[in-house]
């Protein structure tokens, strides 16, 4: 059964709807900002990718946020806005076929970090009550998803550090290919900007320290490391049958899907098990390398992941690589963590869709360890058939998924 | 007693986030508030930490409206 995306959501730094999102993406606009905060003098990092003027009491009442943290807030606009964009049905009826698989790194640690960044007061008392666990646990994006929308089949929670969105959206693409349910909501939700998170990755060392809105530079000389970001995306994927059952809009589909594990190092990536993924996928999607017209890279202006990603790339394309454009959606946003390898399929799919590849922003001085086409500055037109998206997670986890320009 | 119905109709509101003047004697908090197991807790929890006292599990399943709370209450705190 072949496998297509009907509608799509997102919350980030670079906008609250598609259209926003594509916008800035394609304009190559900065979703990085000051973090406002009393604690920044116990950091190096004082940027992230922050979602400042979400009005949330518009989404939601008190006694829903009462037991939502805000990872689980931005998963669930998210996948409504998904949901709404497919023509989905938001009548009360159950819905036995459609199922619900999202991916996060860390869950609700905002209800457990003391709140957030912005409002942080080291003297507060934790505040525990009888919603703390409910709000913590990784699975309440994905139930709140379900019981909002009443979606009654699969309800998966997919934690595979940085590639958990993608993990989630390809496990779904799987589900629906087998012909076990006719749709799944699936993408990533994260909201990692707290105090203790923020320092935790600041010890990891690849955290930016330049301090500007443009300090994610990846795969350029001078790159500094990344900054966290917070948000969601949400994709709704639909069997063939289903879509035009229902007369649905179609983005694009999905064909391949490679998934591994590196089982080398819990931080450090290996380029062996990133070009396995790569490799995976295009079997599975059925195409040879020299069928990709965009890739859509990890990119988190780390040295490590910018060295090991681009020769990863050239180890499965070989020459060809050369001809591949290659861009970073962090580049603009920041890592957001769980979240970000379904902003990034969001931001692929919109390409093959568009024809339209987003830049790699920051990028002036050239490595010449990283000698790819990394569309530096800005936006650039292209034919897209076909394009990959890489995800790869701390643990050595890493999914790739391949995107086909839709045609009948 | 008065006293004791106002501090427990302030926690009440306060955890349910709903006006105090919504709360009567004869309110039931899940019936007419849609307080769950998970808001009873809560309450539970702020008249603890306001009377330090403590309250057990059947005490917890007495609990309906406002007036079964404070005449339950007014054993322990009064």
């Amino acid at each position: 059964m072949r496998v297509v995306i009907t509608g799509m959501g997102i919350v980030s730094p670079l906008g609250k709807d598609l259209e926003a999102y594509w916008h800035s993406l394609i304009s190559g606009y900065s979703g990085v900002s000051l973090i406002n905060s009393c604690c920044l003098n116990q950091l190096n990092c004082h940027f992230a990718g922050q979602i400042l003027d979400l009005n949330i009491e518009t989404f939601f009442n008190s006694r829903q946020l009462r037991r939502m943290d805000r990872f689980c807030q931005f998963a669930t606009i998210a996948a409504k806005n998904a949901y709404l964009d497919s023509g989905g049905d938001f009548n009360s009826n159950p819905k036995e076929n459609t199922g619900v698989i999202f991916g996060t790194g860390i869950g609700g640690i905002s209800t457990w970090d003391n709140n957030l960044m912005q409002d942080s007061d080291p003297d507060s008392d934790p505040g525990m009550n009888a919603f703390t666990i409910p709000r913590i646990m990784n699975n309440a994006a994905a139930a709140q998803i379900a019981m909002q929308l009443n979606l009654r089949g699969l309800n998966i929670t997919v934690n595979t550090a940085c590639s958990s969105g993608a993990n989630a959206i390809g496990m779904a693409f799987r589900e629906i290919r087998s012909e076990n349910l006719d749709s799944i909501i699936c993408g990533g939700a994260e909201a990692p900007i707290t105090p203790k998170i923020l320092k935790a990755w600041d010890i990891l060392g690849v955290l930016s320290k330049e301090n500007t809105k443009n300090a994610v530079k990846p795969f350029d000389k001078n790159r500094a490391g990344f900054v966290l970001a917070e948000g969601a995306a949400a994709i709704v994927l639909e069997s063939l049958d289903s879509a035009t059952r229902h007369n649905r809009k179609i983005y694009a589909e999905i064909i391949g899907f490679g998934s591994n594990c590196d089982a080398h190092h819990l931080t450090s990536p290996a380029k062996e098990g990133q070009a396995k993924a790569i490799q995976l996928a295009l079997h599975d999607a059925g195409i040879k390398a020299n069928q990709i017209d965009y890739i859509n890279a990890h990119g988190t202006a780390t040295k490590l992941n910018d060295h090991v990603e681009t020769k990863a790339i050239k180890k499965v394309f070989g020459k060809y690589a050369y001809d591949i454009p290659v861009s970073s959606t962090k580049s603009m946003l920041g890592h957001a963590m769980g979240a970000s390898s379904a902003m990034e399929i969001v931001a692929t799919a919109l390409s093959v869709e568009n024809d339209v590849i987003h830049p790699t922003s920051n990028y002036q001085n050239p490595d010449p360890e990283c000698d790819l086409d990394y569309v530096p500055g800005k936006a650039r037109p292209k034919t897209i058939n076909h394009a990959i998206s890489n995800s790869f997670g701390f643990g050595g986890s890493n999914a790739v998924l391949v995107v086909k320009k839709w045609k009948t | 007693m008065e006293n004791l119905k106002k501090t427990i109709i302030k926690i009440i509101a306060k955890e349910l986030d709903v006006p105090q003047r919504s709360i009567k004697d004869d309110t039931s908090i899940q019936e007419d508030l849609g307080a769950d197991s998970l808001d009873a807790i809560n309450i539970v929890m702020a008249i603890e930490n306001k009377f330090n006292i403590e309250i057990d599990e059947d005490m917890l399943m007495e609990f309906n409206t406002v007036k079964d709370i404070v005449n339950r209450l007014s054993t322990i705190v009064i």
